[in-house]
């Protein structure tokens, strides 16, 4: 049906990974079974106005990020709003991680295959561990949650917050006291990204057609320009369609991560209850209660626990 | 003569069976089945779907050495203390308090008041509990801005992301929530006690604290016990707090027995470990209650 109605053709190949399941049910390939129409990464919102009093502009490597920080913490403001008793450490923690990994490493990891390479967890645990030290990121992170953390960037009192797209519409209707920008995590060509939820016409369905027309519709120029719009990341349609800023640069972020191949999809994906595991490891490292060793070791076994079971 | 008595009791004891059905019926399908289903599945490895596949004691074997299940355990004796211990201490203390000084002094009213006060946690939804105190005890939250605007900025802690201080604080709350249930039960054995005694205990010149050690603890025994028991299996088997306030973190610095099951029951998918925990966990309870009741009986006994 999808090369019937021509959604093979509107969507990229890796827009179309999540749609495909073959008969292990490990999406990438096999017959398409679903279809996206937005997609999700994680990004850097920013404060333009507090970059613009310190006269920084936006950073375009890890090393320029880093001095952009320096600078917010010589005058006493603490630059990444974070919440590590949630999602949001894990996220900034796999965008660390995948600074320094490329497809075939995502590929190895996401699909359970021996051995993992844990360089990229190493560097991202060390990294991060680092970022708290130098004062990037508050140890209260670890007691806070991604409320929390999206209230104090909202208000101000971070410049920098490093999360979610599905944040953008909330940041678009609730900061009216500064301007927002924002950028791809620099130096990075892989980011946690997804094609969000995709459609599906159960086999039972009475009227498929209407069906199939209704997934035309939310593929088609018009839904897309809505959704990008009202700060959603469009699929289908050129950033320069969308007249809302924060919403054309998403989608500008979008297309760029698609057309490199650069979707990192999400840490916990390849192991059930990994995500508890992550997001405890990564609360304790910015919290400094263990070595970047140490959790990069706990998080390998539970790793290597699940593939053997796989098998 | 003595077959008819029998005879007769017999006839009237399968009358009462009738009235025991409906609360048999549930208890076999809501305890007894499940728990049954429970230690089958823990004897094999099954994901929740698919066939369940037979693998012996390897659960209990993995478990046996599986460090966490150890720490959450040696936490159960927190939570004891926090909901047990303390609440039933405290509770008891409070509950004469308020029953002979608060209402002699101010009336009834004032007594109801503080009793009604002291349940109220009871009352409250776990989950908005939960959400209140993650609020009151986050680092930017209410405790610490009042701790910063009385000077005392040193005690200011990330009280729930801390591993050093997260136990400790989700012990506080347990306290807050289990002292009213203590209270009241102490508070209605306290209306039971003959008052003659205490007058007679006054006459005779003993100080207050003395009434209460050898009155108010020795009458209040029976309640003391049987509070003592239901808080302490309710401690083993703790799961909504910590799961609303740290989700067993910070690097499973307050995780309990429960909570762990429920990991790999329902993210990991491990649900045979999952069952596997839970069959240790009743059977740690089991072998408590049975102590704790031993002791219950012998002490009546003496007192008798």
């Amino acid at each position: 049906m999808g090369e019937e109605r021509g959604w093979t053709k509107v969507l990229s190949v890796p827009q179309q990974a999540l749609g495909r399941y073959d008969e292990r049910g490990i999406f990438g390939t096999g017959p398409l079974v679903g279809v996206p129409n937005y997609g999700e990464y994680v990004t850097v919102f920013y404060n333009k106005d507090i970059f613009a009093a310190n006269n920084l502009q936006v950073p375009t490597s890890l090393a320029e990020f880093e001095a952009v920080m320096d600078a917010f913490v010589k005058k006493g403001i603490t630059p990444i709003a974070e919440a590590a008793n949630d999602y949001p450490a894990v996220h900034l923690w796999y965008e660390l991680a995948l600074s320094k990994s490329d497809h075939a490493w995502v590929e190895n990891f996401q699909g359970l295959k021996a051995p993992l390479d844990t360089q990229p967890f190493l560097f991202a645990s060390q990294k991060l561990q680092e970022w708290v030290d130098k004062g990037y990121v508050s140890k209260d992170a670890t007691g806070l949650t991604a409320s929390d953390m999206v209230a104090q960037f909202e208000a101000g009192k971070s410049p920098i917050v490093v999360t979610g797209t599905w944040y953008a519409g909330e940041f678009g209707a609730k900061i009216a006291n500064f301007k927002l920008g924002n950028f791809l995590f620099p130096g990075n060509s892989i980011h946690p990204a997804s094609t969000g939820n995709i459609w599906v016409v159960p086999k039972s369905a009475k009227s498929k057609d209407l069906a199939y027309d209704f997934i035309d519709i939310t593929l088609g120029k018009d839904s897309q320009v809505s959704l990008g719009n009202a700060g959603g990341v469009a699929l289908t349609v050129d950033a320069s369609e969308i007249s809302d800023p924060v919403g054309s640069e998403l989608t500008r972020g979008a297309n760029a991560i698609t057309v490199a191949n650069g979707l990192g999809y999400y840490p916990d994906w390849p192991v059930a209850g990994y995500y508890e595991v992550i997001r405890q490891k990564v609360q304790a490292l910015v919290g400094g209660t263990i070595t970047p060793e140490a959790a990069v070791d706990e998080l390998t076994q539970t790793y290597n626990d699940a593939q053997a079971e796989a098998r | 003569m003595s077959a008819k008595t029998s005879s007769k009791g017999a006839v009237s004891s399968s009358g009462y069976v009738i009235y025991l059905m409906p609360g048999m019926i549930g208890f076999a399908l809501i305890v007894l089945l499940p728990f049954l289903m429970n230690i089958a599945i823990s004897f094999t490895q099954w994901r929740g779907v698919g066939a369940p596949r037979f693998v012996g004691f390897a659960n209990y074997e993995r478990l046996l050495q599986d460090g966490l299940f150890w720490v959450a355990f040696d936490h159960s004796f927190a939570f004891i203390i926090a909901m047990a211990v303390v609440p039933t201490a405290l509770g008891l203390f409070l509950a004469a308090l308020l029953f002979d000084y608060i209402a002699e002094r101010f009336g009834e009213r004032a007594s109801s008041f503080f009793r009604a006060g002291f349940y109220l946690p009871q009352i409250l939804p776990i989950a908005v509990a939960g959400v209140l105190w993650g609020w009151i005890l986050s680092p930017i939250g209410v405790l610490n801005a009042a701790l910063k605007s009385v000077g005392l900025d040193f005690l200011a802690q990330n009280w729930l992301g801390d591993p050093k201080t997260a136990l400790f604080s989700v012990m506080f709350v347990m306290v807050w929530l289990q002292l009213g249930y203590s209270l009241v039960v102490f508070m209605s054995g306290l209306s039971r006690v003959d008052p003659s005694l205490y007058e007679a205990a006054e006459l005779d010149g003993a100080s207050w604290l003395q009434r209460f050690r050898h009155i108010t603890i020795a009458m209040l025994k029976p309640e003391i016990f049987v509070v003592g028991l239901t808080t302490t299996i309710a401690a083993l088997k703790v799961f909504a707090p910590v799961y609303v306030l740290t989700q067993g973190g910070p690097n499973n610095a307050t995780t309990v027995p429960s909570y762990f099951a429920y990991y790999h029951f329902f993210t990991t998918s491990r649900v045979g470990y999952g069952a596997a925990i839970t069959t240790v966990q009743t059977l740690i309870t089991v072998v408590l209650a049975y102590f704790f009741l031993r002791l219950q009986t012998g002490q009546i006994n003496e007192a008798n």
